[in-house]
């Protein structure tokens, strides 16, 4: 027997949260909808009422718009509306209207309510907080568990080589030249889809040689019949007890039945080399600016291997850094060795991403150098030696040279402390929001190595620029300018709404989200006299000094995690595809999670902004 | 209600030999002055052996119910009908999908009766070429005792010539055009899987809903627009 609501159900089990619900359950939540139909135009919500429904948009389009009649979100099929009222009690915030004539799907409370009683997970979806609906977006595309144990990486993930078979009348001679000209120690014997055997370095030696056959004799006669697979989606801890078990050293990848690759006990040797720990310390050994460089070539490997290995997408940038930092101080140790000790006390500055510790893959150097005011006259050279070695390595190693000069090899940006100081000071004088960005840079500054005094120095300077008398001129300049960057609404149909109700296919997500979030924590650290420079320790210490609500915080927290965890893994998706790494997230590859959760941190970032505004009126 | 409707209404309950129709001839139906969100509405479909209501025979009706200008899903059923006689569901099986093993368990003519009246009972009928239910039901009706059914009948393929009427669009006569599925589309409603009588109901349901909103809104369109 045919059921009547088939339409309704098929459409609910593609919109969230109803795709969470047993079937049973969905019907139910079938049952509950009452269906209208309004012409473009209509007023489905009205500011001041009291909602006790709630509307769930099957064909058209609504736009909301707050009590200014500034237009703050639109939504198309699937979208639900009226939550907040619904949930709070509280009056409704927004005129929701009809864009498009539309069929609008309608649940009254009470339904609501005994759905959210019946399914956990139904519930769930509603009564999470902004942080977790935030944070856990990105959790859902993360293998189980957050275990960073490359132990858990895909055997899929290790080997990238293509099976190489042979058909089992294969003479053996030639199946020992077809391993010969692979450069391999084993080949399959078979097909795809059907693997006979397979024939190994140890073989050819102990079944044929060893026991005088002749070469001519198939392939076959000395395979190892129906070798163990298995599967490439399997843990790389599931092949070393397989191999250890029976001491083997080979293990064919299958995927549905069919060969995909090959494991061997080098490749599961060579894994851990791939460890951030492992290619640190290879950094450090490293004797030569070409050893150092050749190291760095794992870096995009060791890239992909964090995402695959459980680490959570958002630290990931972290330990980018933390391998940029260790080859910029070996490169330092090479320098020294070669134009000899320092004629003053000295320090290597980060500045930007580095300085954050939000480095991706592809990232460009920004550093300086400071020294001691009472360095010889002739402590220039050296110095200027010391930059050039430094950033013509880095440059080598991957690191591209800074298009605007931000370098250590810049004059202006290699000085004693007194004129960072100065240049901190006429800074904190310039008071048009323009200049101010050119050199917010800057204000992310971290040493990397040397005079630890010298840096504290300097970040005393940054501090004064912001919290002197008469710099308030320079702080709202800074906030000004942290506030105009256009954050937008959110997503409708496939596409990215922008403020002014304009549509776009991609989303740049570090001009949308991730820059203006930075900003505006900036322009709060500096406020408060925080001179830390990544944008969580910022956060944690506006907390501990009472500068920032810890919710707030919390939002933020998770913005910037979502952010920055998409973008790491925009790039990661990039690098798998052998294409350049940019910033535009595709809007139709995000998941409906992952859209209402960038639309609830693109809130976060609007909100915070607001309140900068309110804090620095121009 | 007028002293003459009341007096048919009495008239047809003497006259009704079918115990369930009897029951549900008190209930008084709308008059034509009666705006459409305060209307109480029956959406219905039926799926057919053929388009002669006295020998052809209904293989399963599908309903859904509208009040307060609301289509309420909790209200959507569908009933399969046990063919009477020797027939069998014959070739209309290929269109309907239906076959006779699917029919085991269905109710007969007369228990879809005993389903249907209450609900029918106080409600505007609504269907896409409603001559065809209407007639169905009447032939059903008859050979079981019943009489005429009181309710105003809504044909939404009729709402649909007129609102394209309305507009000077000219009909092609033989064509397609009034279909249910050509009429969703005008009104940008989504597709629908059809040839179930039930899904076929709550579409015909949206449809009424579309073209109330084209013909003045529901606030302000009443059931003699609509008959």
């Amino acid at each position: 027997m045919n059921d009547p609501l088939t339409d309704v159900d098929r459409f609910l089990a593609q919109t969230p949260p109803f795709d969470s619900l047993e079937p049973a359950m969905r019907r139910r939540a079938a049952a509950a909808f009452e269906v209208v139909y309004r012409r473009s135009g209509s007023v489905l919500l009205e500011i001041g009422e009291a909602n006790h429904t709630l509307f769930l948009i099957r064909r058209g389009a609504v736009e909301a718009h707050d009590r200014h009649g500034t237009l703050v979100g639109r939504y198309g099929e699937g979208d639900s509306f009226g939550l907040q009222s619904l949930l709070s009690g509280k009056p409704v915030r927004f005129r929701i209207s009809l864009i498009e004539d539309g069929l609008i799907w309608r649940m009254p409370k009470a339904a609501f309510d005994a759905l959210r009683a019946a399914s956990p997970a139904f519930d769930d979806f509603y009564i999470r907080s902004l942080e977790e609906r935030l944070v856990s977006a990105l959790r859902e595309h993360e293998g189980a568990g957050g275990a960073a144990a490359l132990f858990m990486t895909p055997l899929s993930e290790l080997t990238r080589r293509e099976p190489v078979l042979a058909s089992p009348d294969t003479p053996i001679a030639q199946a020992a030249r077809t391993m010969a000209e692979h450069g391999i120690s084993s080949l399959l014997i078979g097909s795809e889809g059907s693997v006979q055997g397979i024939v190994t370095d140890r073989d050819l030696r102990n079944r044929v040689l060893a026991k005088g056959r002749s070469p001519d004799e198939p392939v076959a006669a000395v395979m190892t019949p129906e070798p163990l697979t298995v599967d490439a989606a399997s843990p790389v801890l599931a092949a070393i007890v397989a191999m250890a078990g029976r001491g083997i050293h080979h293990l064919p990848l299958t995927r549905e039945g069919r060969v995909v690759g090959m494991v061997t006990t080098r490749d599961l040797l060579s894994l851990q080399t791939h460890h951030p720990l492992y290619l640190a310390a290879q950094i450090q050994k490293q004797d030569t600016v070409a050893g150092v460089v050749d190291a760095c070539r794992r870096i995009p490997k060791l890239f992909d291997l964090l995402l695959a290995s459980g680490i959570r997408a958002e630290e990931v940038p972290k330990v980018m850094t933390t391998i940029t930092d260790t080859v910029t101080r070996r490169l330092i140790r090479l320098a020294e060795a070669e134009l000899g000790p320092a004629p003053a006390a000295w320090a290597w500055l980060a500045f930007g991403s580095q300085a954050r510790e939000e480095q991706s893959l592809k990232t460009d150097q920004d550093n300086g150098i400071v020294y001691d005011d009472a360095a010889p006259p002739d402590a220039y050279g050296w110095f200027a030696a010391m930059a050039r070695f430094v950033c013509d390595g880095l440059a080598a190693c991957g690191y591209a040279y800074c298009p605007g000069d931000i370098m250590a090899t810049t004059p202006s940006w290699r000085q004693p402390l007194a004129g960072w100081q100065r240049q901190f000071a006429e800074w904190s004088r310039l008071p048009d929001p323009q200049a101010v960005l050119g050199i917010s840079i800057f204000f992310d500054l971290r040493g990397i190595q040397g005079d630890r005094d010298l840096v504290a120095g300097i970040r005393q300077a940054m501090a004064d620029c912001a919290t002197g008398t008469g710099k308030a001129v320079f702080l709202s300049a800074l906030a000004r300018g942290a506030t105009e960057h256009d954050v937008p609404l959110g997503f409708f149909r496939r596409f990215v709404l922008e403020s002014r109700g304009e549509h776009r296919e991609t989303l740049e997500i570090k001009a949308a989200g991730l820059m203006p979030l930075t900003d505006l924590v900036r322009v709060r650290a500096l406020q408060s006299g925080v001179t830390a420079a990544s944008t969580l320790e910022r956060l944690t210490a506006l907390v501990s000094r009472g500068a920032l609500a810890r919710s707030d915080a919390d939002r933020l927290e998770g913005a910037y995690r979502l952010l920055s965890g998409l973008r790491v893994r925009l790039h990661a998706d990039l690098h798998r595809r052998g294409e350049a790494p940019h910033n535009h997230l595709d809007v139709r590859r995000l998941s409906h999670a992952e859209r209402v959760a960038l639309r609830d941190a693109f809130v976060v970032v609007r909100e915070a902004q607001r309140a900068l505004t309110q804090d620095f009126p121009a | 209600m007028s002293l003459w409707r009341s007096a048919r209404l009495a008239w047809s309950r003497r006259q009704c030999r079918l115990p369930i129709q009897q029951e549900t001839l008190t209930a008084r139906p709308p008059t034509a002055s009666t705006g459409f969100d305060e209307l109480d509405i029956v959406v219905l479909d039926l799926e057919t052996t053929g388009l002669d209501p006295r020998r052809d025979q209904v293989l399963s009706a599908g309903w859904v119910c509208v009040s307060s200008g609301r289509i309420e899903l909790s209200s959507a059923q569908e009933v399969p009908v046990r063919p009477h006689g020797e027939a069998g569901v014959g070739q209309s099986a290929i269109i309907h999908g239906l076959l006779d093993s699917d029919l085991a368990d269905a109710c007969d003519e007369l228990g879809l009766l005993q389903i249907l009246l209450p609900i029918l009972a106080g409600r505007v009928v609504a269907a896409h070429a409603a001559a065809i239910e209407r007639g169905f039901l009447r032939a059903m009706l008859h050979r079981h005792g019943g009489v005429a059914l009181p309710n105003p009948f809504i044909d939404t393929m009729k709402l649909e010539r007129m609102l394209l009427e309305g507009r000077g669009e000219r009909i092609e006569e033989r064509g397609d055009a009034l279909t249910l599925a050509r009429a969703r589309a005008r009104h940008q409603l989504p597709a629908h899987s059809q040839h179930s009588a039930g899904s076929d109901a709550l579409a015909c349901a949206e449809l009424l809903l579309a073209q109330v909103e084209n013909l003045g809104g529901h606030a302000r369109v009443r059931l003699r627009t609509l008959v």
